[in-house]
């Protein structure tokens, strides 16, 4: 903590010369204070003891001509909230910085934590979503460098948080990326891009001195993108590693893994196609083996997204699919992925049958994703029959979106979802999968410019696991500072008496300027809480909540 | 506990030397690939909106689509251009082009895939709508409550002095 007050101090003296440097400070905080209820109890005698926790933020950033230092400092009081890492403690650096950022001649080279993502993340991403409680930065440096306009090259090296600020991981990060657009280079109207990365981690096993300590990934993407038409391509080559779980590491069993990815877009004004396709083997990717599997992401070099989408409403969001790069010789035997996804987007123009006088528009969307079948070997190693031979099916979606001005005063969303969840095999436990179709509707009145109710509606028919839910918000906002809202969703078609439960909540949020402060009390259901692409498990929960975001 | 407090003291402390008011140096790309500083648009005579927002985010969409039919008036009366920075990642960003498309939006979109512009300017949540005028920004709004492109509006013209 004496480190603590050097940096503090260091920073204050730098602001003495702020004449021409601006300073950015940007404050979060998140904090629930959990409550007993008849229906959700709280079971641990720590969160009893301790009902009130809190997630606090406060990023500090510098910046004079080329120069930028950064701090953040983060503060878990008295402990982080309900699932969250254990590691999160106190108060502490969560990331510092400096950078020479030289815009004109292309270098940039940053030295302490710094976020970097090489392509489309397959080989490379650090980042941060306090949401998940994911800080993957690395702690090193990096160097990036413009050659030439059309050339971006960048060098990294270090290690990764996975915890508090300094606690890093055991293993070593080291990447190289290069970029080169080419369409720049030949003067084309056309957009080109070509990129390549390298990634290793080193990692040295002390109670496994033969093991191999590198384990590297190599990518190349090509991206090419006309007029109307684009498409894009990444492949990714990972070389072999020992095979590790949450349960340990097993020197005894090697594997390599790879991925394929292909976008694929069709646009021109009033309509947009997409289309995204993806086979992986074995691409699980983490700085230190020990942390395979961990269920509060740490470590992890690569990300590997689910390629569905994310949806809006709230019982969309029971089945959510997790993207399945693990490779697993004990249990269900799995050794990657294939499949893809879809959407269309079309305007339905003013003045036709689905226009009427204000416009609407659609989202037709699909996906579907299934394991590689595959064939035991000898060595207990699985290998894939053929390159397009899909294995157990994981999950499928398809959903419809319809949006609509109906006059000045009225709009309305219309959503329907067709879910399938292979819920065996994606959380491992109870055998069986879940079929769910979902509607929702939501429509939005103004009562004055500035002054609306809105209303949703929601209903999930599902044959298995929770079974039928229906949901319902109600939110009104008299201005644009200020808005209050009532949400429930009601489990009442479980199979069991104990978790027919109405997860009633309600709240208030005023935002001004930067500012922005939301409360609420109520009732969290339980299970995947999904941003961005990544997921973590959280309990259901009943409590006192309080988000506070400002920045200057 | 007392730690944080020096900490929050020390920001407000801050806050009377200097405030956020520049755009800072940062690069993304444009939807058909090209490299843009964000900071570029602080030089413009002409009011510029920034609005960053993602494919999955409910109250983006909307404020987006509200502020699109009454575009064409903004930008004639104001001369306004608008900058809707995706924050989307690798996951959902393939469907930012679809969409802006199949809305017809006539905004300039920028991806802000790892979040670069997001963090540099303190940016926790989506919608947040800023206006920056001769360099400096003059406005910000964090959330959006359907109807608050009016008042949106509003400050946008006091930007111009209209």
């Amino acid at each position: 903590m004496r480190n603590f007050k050097q940096i503090l101090l260091a920073v204050l003296s730098l602001m003495g010369y702020t004449a021409v440097a601006q300073i950015n400070v940007g404050i979060e905080s998140n904090s629930q204070y959990y409550i007993d209820d008849p229906q959700i109890k709280i079971t641990d005698q720590e969160v009893k003891d301790n009902p009130f926790r809190s997630n606090n933020y406060v990023k500090i950033d510098y910046f004079k001509g080329k120069f930028e230092a950064g701090l953040q400092m983060e503060g878990y009081l008295p402990y982080a909230i309900l699932n969250y890492s254990p590691h999160l403690e106190g108060v502490n650096v969560g990331t510092i910085y400096a950078r020479y950022n030289d815009f004109e001649n292309g270098i940039d080279v940053t030295v302490g934590h710094f976020y970097e993502q090489f392509g489309s993340g397959l080989v490379l991403r650090s980042w941060e979503d306090r949401a998940l409680g994911i800080n993957n930065s690395i702690f090193g440096g990096r160097v990036k460098y413009k050659p030439h306009s059309s050339t971006q090259i960048t060098l990294l090296g270090g290690k990764q948080r996975v915890g508090m600020g300094f606690d890093l991981s055991d293993g070593m990060v080291y990447g190289a990326d290069a970029e080169v657009d080419l369409s720049s280079l030949m003067d084309k109207d056309y957009y080109l891009k070509f990129g390549a990365s390298f990634v290793g981690r080193h990692q040295d096993l002390e109670q496994m001195p033969d093991v191999e300590p590198n384990t590297n990934m190599l990518s190349t993407r090509l991206e090419y993108a006309g007029d109307k038409f684009l498409i894009g391509g990444e492949y990714v080559y990972k070389t072999e590693d020992i095979v590790a779980t949450p349960e340990g590491l097993y020197p005894q069993y090697q594997k390599g893994g790879n991925a394929f990815l292909l976008n694929l877009g069709y646009n021109v004004s009033g309509f947009g196609v997409n289309v995204n396709l993806r086979r992986m083997e074995n691409m699980d990717f983490y700085s230190d083996r020990h942390l395979q599997g961990n269920t509060f992401n740490y470590g992890m070099i690569n990300y590997v997204p689910a390629l569905t989408k994310q949806y809006d409403f709230a019982l969309q969001n029971i089945y959510i699919y997790q993207a399945q790069g693990k490779y697993d010789i004990f249990n269900l035997y799995k050794l990657g992925e294939i499949g893809g996804q879809f959407d269309v987007f079309y305007e339905a123009k003013e003045g036709t049958f689905f226009g009427g006088k204000h416009g609407g528009n659609f989202i037709l969307n699909g996906s579907y994703w299934a394991g590689l079948k595959s064939e035991i070997q000898d060595d207990r190693s699985l290998k894939s029959t053929g390159f397009f031979d899909g294995g157990e099916k994981y999950y499928s979606d398809i959903g419809l979106e319809y949006r609509r001005k109906w006059s000045e005063r009225f709009s309305s969303i219309f959503m329907y979802l067709n879910q399938y969840y292979n819920q065996g095999y994606l959380e491992e436990k109870n055998n069986g999968f879940v079929k769910a179709n979902t509607v929702a509707v939501e429509g939005l009145y103004f009562l004055k410019p500035t002054s609306s109710i809105r209303m949703e509606l929601q209903h999930q028919w599902a044959d298995a696991y929770h079974k039928n839910w229906a949901g319902a918000t109600l939110e009104y906002s008299p201005n644009s500072n200020f808005s209050v809202f009532a949400h429930d969703i009601y489990n009442y078609g479980n199979d069991k008496n104990s978790k027919r439960i109405h997860y009633f909540s309600f709240g208030a949020s005023y935002a001004k300027g930067r500012t922005r402060v939301a409360a609420s009390y109520g009732r969290q259901r339980g299970g995947l809480i999904c941003v961005g692409g990544v997921c973590r498990e959280v309990p259901e929960a009943n409590g006192i909540t309080l988000n506070i975001t400002t920045n200057f | 506990m007392t730690r944080f407090l020096t900490i929050i003291a020390f920001v407000c402390f801050s806050l009377s030397v200097t405030a956020q008011g520049k755009l800072p140096n940062v690069t993304l790309k444009d939807l058909n690939g090209k490299s843009v500083n964000i900071a570029s648009y602080g030089q413009s005579d002409k009011p510029v909106i920034i609005s960053f927002w993602a494919t999955w985010c409910g109250p983006c969409l909307k404020e987006l689509e509200a502020i699109n039919k009454v575009y064409d008036e903004w930008k004639s009366e104001t001369g306004v251009e608008l900058i809707a920075v995706s924050i989307d990642d690798s996951r959902t960003r393939s469907r930012v082009k679809p969409l802006v498309n199949g809305k017809s939006w006539d905004y300039t979109i920028l991806l802000d895939e790892n979040q670069e512009l997001k963090r540099a300017m303190n940016v926790v949540n989506p919608p947040y709508t800023i206006i920056v005028h001769k360099g400096k920004i003059v406005y910000a709004h964090s959330g959006y409550t359907p109807g608050a492109e009016n008042d949106l509006y509003k400050e946008l013209r006091k930007a111009v002095g209209k």
